[in-house]
């Protein structure tokens, strides 16, 4: 069966029966369910796990030969992550981070601040954006975080309304994706990067 | 708009964030009335946008938004009556889909429209007719409730209808001519 949707175009009815009408449709009380914040919340966390075990699916595989080498990488990985787990504790319970990003020539007058905090979903980001041009009809701008060969969007936004604090999220941590960028981008141009930087900051720097 | 299907297409979860503050209301309202229990509501609700999320690079931007997510709403809520009502449920034996009846493909349709509906309502006079349909307050009372003037409350009620008798005339009897006189009156005043 094919389910075809009703045309939703027609001139508004004029007769006393309207009103009658009107209120039928508006007496079903599922008309009325609030929207709930927490299934809000649950679809985030749910995205977040996604990107995240999807990011995990697309970590290189090894040969043979190459496990050859997991040991003693694996004893310097775990050094690292003792290290990191150290830093983690001694850092527990501070305030975000905060990284400046620097104005590229596309946009010398810009400056940001961007506040980053690790949560169970992946990284809150928010930026504190002066002297960004609002973005042109067409064009947005997309906050990114990257390390040396990918990134990972964080959000999108057009200053339309002036400087302003955005809020930004990505399902990814930190210490792998330390470059936060922003370009500029145009409507319809696909899902990747533009590559036209305007902003950019490290969070190891 | 589209710049949020462009985001939405693109994987962004802040522009799924939008679309559930856009959308969540109507698909809620459809899901309670597939499923009925506010609980397993919610987790329709939940997997709707997950699994739009997921499907969304496969979204057609030159179409409507609305109806692609309210099919996927219906589907899952009607999957997840249909799992309720498995008869084995918790026991050994195994599992057989039940047959499920449910409102038909245009009714939740329908409901999905008046949702939106009232949703796209300015908040001050959707205030005033959640009190009035939902709440069965009449004038006076809404008046009192929110402390401001029953002419307010009068002026705010009839922009509030004849804004919902424009948007969902199609589901509303057939007219002359003209925006209909859908206030009725307050039967109080």
């Amino acid at each position: 069966m094919t389910e075809q949707f009703p045309n939703s175009s027609g001139p508004p009815a004029q007769d006393p029966q309207v009103a009658a009408a009107l209120d039928d449709l508006l007496a079903n009380k599922a008309i009325w369910a609030p929207l709930d914040d927490n299934v809000e919340a649950a679809i985030m966390r749910n995205i977040a796990a996604e990107v995240h075990e999807a990011q995990l699916d697309t970590e290189p595989t090894f040969t043979k030969r190459d496990r050859r080498y997991l040991i003693p990488v694996g004893a310097v990985a775990g050094l690292f992550l003792m290290a990191g787990i150290a830093i983690a504790l001694l850092f527990a319970g501070e305030d975000p981070t905060r990284v400046e990003l620097a104005a590229t020539e596309l946009a010398p007058a810009a400056s940001a601040v961007a506040e980053i905090e690790e949560t169970a979903s992946g990284l809150r980001v928010i930026l504190e954006v002066e002297g960004l041009a609002p973005a042109e009809p067409g064009t947005y701008y997309q906050g990114w975080v990257r390390n040396d060969t990918d990134g990972v969007t964080i959000g999108t936004f057009h200053m339309r309304g002036g400087d302003a604090d955005i809020k930004l999220w990505a399902g990814v941590n930190a210490e792998d994706y330390p470059i936060i960028t922003v370009t500029l981008q145009e409507e319809g141009g696909g899902p990747q990067s533009s590559g036209v930087v305007v902003l950019k900051g490290r969070l190891d720097s | 708009m589209d710049q949020l299907l462009d985001r939405f297409r693109a994987g962004d979860p802040e522009a799924v964030r939008d679309v559930y503050q856009r959308y969540g209301g109507a698909v809620t309202t459809v899901a309670r009335s597939i499923v009925g229990d506010p609980e397993l509501a919610a987790e329709v609700v939940q997997q709707t946008f997950t699994k739009a999320w997921r499907a969304a690079s496969s979204f057609d931007r030159n179409r409507d938004l609305a109806p692609w997510l309210y099919s996927i709403a219906r589907r899952t809520a009607i999957d997840a009556l249909r799992a309720e009502s498995r008869p084995t449920r918790g026991g050994h034996g195994p599992e057989v889909d039940q047959p499920v009846t449910t409102l038909s493909f245009e009714r939740t349709w329908e409901i999905f429209e008046v949702r939106q509906a009232v949703d796209d309502l300015p908040i001050e006079e959707r205030v005033v007719v959640q009190l009035s349909h939902f709440g069965g307050l009449t004038h006076p009372e809404i008046a009192e409730r929110l402390n401001i003037a029953l002419g307010t409350v009068k002026s705010r009620s009839h922009r509030a209808h004849r804004r919902l008798a424009a948007a969902l005339a199609h589901l509303l009897p057939a007219n002359q001519d003209g925006l209909p006189d859908v206030l009725g009156g307050d039967p109080s005043s």
